[in-house]
């Protein structure tokens, strides 16, 4: 269980998301919910770009 | 239900309701009949000055431009645009780039946007121009899309899919690809909230089963990313395969982000109709408190929060204006979803853990706002965490940070700490140096 990381209902970083054969204790990492009509920005923002 | 945070995250500002198409689907209502005027009025400049001033006030982290068509105002709101980039606010742009020039390529890098969302509706010439309700339309979007990539930017295309474009996703994703684009996004129609006769436009559900089949093909077929964008119940999605790659959005109306429209009227997405406060006359914080019922589950249907078990985690209940504006209400089912408890998972990556000796420090892009439960550091509308203070005290002012470090602040585990900086990350708000 990570520390410091505050799990509000607007993220979705999730142990309980995986399939059920990848559920060793590894926690799920998911990207939040981008707002509808918008896409992920540019490279110079985020790390999936 | 969801924390509400001291302000949006994400904002969409509708520059204009002018625009040099008029979709047929559009969601922006208020171009039915009389076509707005293109030239901004002083009142109207006026409450642009309200609206960046309103942004920046509220440390906004993102605001998307859009419209209307932003580009036809976009050098009349220049000085707050330059404004918020100068601010560190960072935009993106939603445009159907029929005015795309170098000259505005130019002017969009001077203020930081590198990402282009556009819209292309068809690739038979024929059925877009129909749709777009405007002679030339294709020729203009195509010219646009070929010179946005050829200037640098990283343009992906939208096609809003309705019967009447149903048949042509493939070979639009395929143009789209041939043009450059870096995304392929394909969204279903909504019906305009006031529109009353929408016949002959909507998708049934078993033709946005087959549009989610589609874009799998294109991306099989031209390795071209693609996308959906808007939120989808959990239960529409045929296979897990779908729904591990469209399911991804929820709703994040009122929760994130919110709309700014081009009345300063404050809604909490563009699909909405419903204002909760003027930016001019109210102001950003006053609305945003004002959009409560959006956070608090009370328009989230009943089946979905008591008897379905996927809400809220793994599904948020549908698109609450897609009800809206099928009948049923603002909190009524979304008229896409079966109305049972989905067979289909979304299979989500996990974290890669670091190897526990290496040591991390904050990445020098990304941003911090103060919340009443510490921070929210972000990097990117899909990367952002919040965090207590004392995480934040760790990572700032910038320095090397180990596990050990933060497992002795924390008092925990080390396993625990190497999570947390696994995370931090995957999410690019640290980075191993």
């Amino acid at each position: 269980m990570s520390v410091g990381i505050l799990r509000l209902q607007t993220m979705c970083v999730c142990e309980d998301n995986c399939d059920s054969e990848d559920s060793d204790g590894v926690p799920c990492i998911d990207v939040e919910d981008p707002p509808c009509y918008e896409m992920c920005q540019d490279s110079d923002n985020g790390p999936n770009d | 239900m969801y924390t509400r945070l001291s302000a949006p995250l994400d904002v969409q500002w509708e520059l204009t309701p002018w625009c040099t198409y008029n979709c047929v689907h559009c969601y922006n209502y208020w171009r039915r009949g009389k076509r707005p005027k293109r030239i901004l009025t002083e009142d109207q400049l006026a409450v642009r000055r309200k609206t960046a001033t309103e942004l920046l006030d509220n440390k906004v982290f993102h605001v998307t431009l859009t419209g209307g068509e932003p580009l036809g105002v976009i050098e009349q709101v220049l000085p707050e645009l330059r404004q918020l980039a100068s601010a560190g606010v960072h935009m993106s742009i939603n445009t159907n780039l029929a005015l795309m020039t170098p000259k505005m390529g130019r002017l969009l890098k001077e203020l930081g946007i590198r990402s282009i969302l556009t819209s292309l509706i068809s690739a038979n010439e024929q059925i877009n121009d129909e749709v777009a309700q405007q002679e030339g339309a294709f020729k203009r979007t195509m010219a646009g899309i070929k010179l946005a990539v050829s200037l640098g930017f990283r343009v992906s295309v939208n096609m809003v899919v309705s019967q009447k474009n149903f048949g042509t996703i493939y070979d639009t994703g395929k143009l789209a690809y041939l043009l450059g684009a870096t995304v392929f996004c394909a969204t279903k129609v909504s019906k305009p909230s006031n529109c009353d006769d929408f016949i002959g436009f909507p998708l049934n559900r078993e033709q946005l089963r087959s549009m989610f089949h589609e874009l799998i093909r294109i991306r099989e077929d031209f390795g071209v990313e693609v996308a959906s964008l808007e939120h989808y119940p959990a239960c529409v999605f045929p296979n897990s395969e779908t729904r591990t790659m469209f399911g991804n959005r929820n709703c994040s109306a009122a929760k994130t982000s919110c709309t700014i429209g081009f009345d300063g009227n404050i809604r909490p997405c563009s699909h909405a109709p419903m204002s909760y406060g003027n930016v001019a006359e109210d102001g950003l914080s006053t609305a945003w408190v004002e959009m409560d019922s959006w956070r608090d589950d009370s328009l989230v249907p009943a089946i979905c929060k008591l008897s379905c078990g996927e809400y809220p985690d793994k599904c948020g209940g549908g698109c609450r204006i897609e009800s809206l504006n099928a009948q049923k209400g603002v909190s009524g089912d979304d008229p896409y979803s079966i109305g049972a408890k989905p067979t289909t998972k979304r299979s989500v990556a996990r974290v890669k853990l670091l190897d526990p000796t290496v040591a991390v420090q904050l990445q020098p892009k990304v941003r911090f706002r103060k919340e009443d439960f510490g921070f929210v550091a972000y990097r990117s509308s899909t990367n952002w965490v919040a965090m207590d203070t004392i995480l934040y005290d760790i990572l700032v002012p910038p320095k090397p940070v180990s596990v050990i470090d933060v497992a002795t602040i924390y008092q925990s585990s080390e396993d625990d700490a190497l999570e947390t900086l696994s995370i931090l990350v995957a999410k690019g708000i640290v980075q191993i140096i």
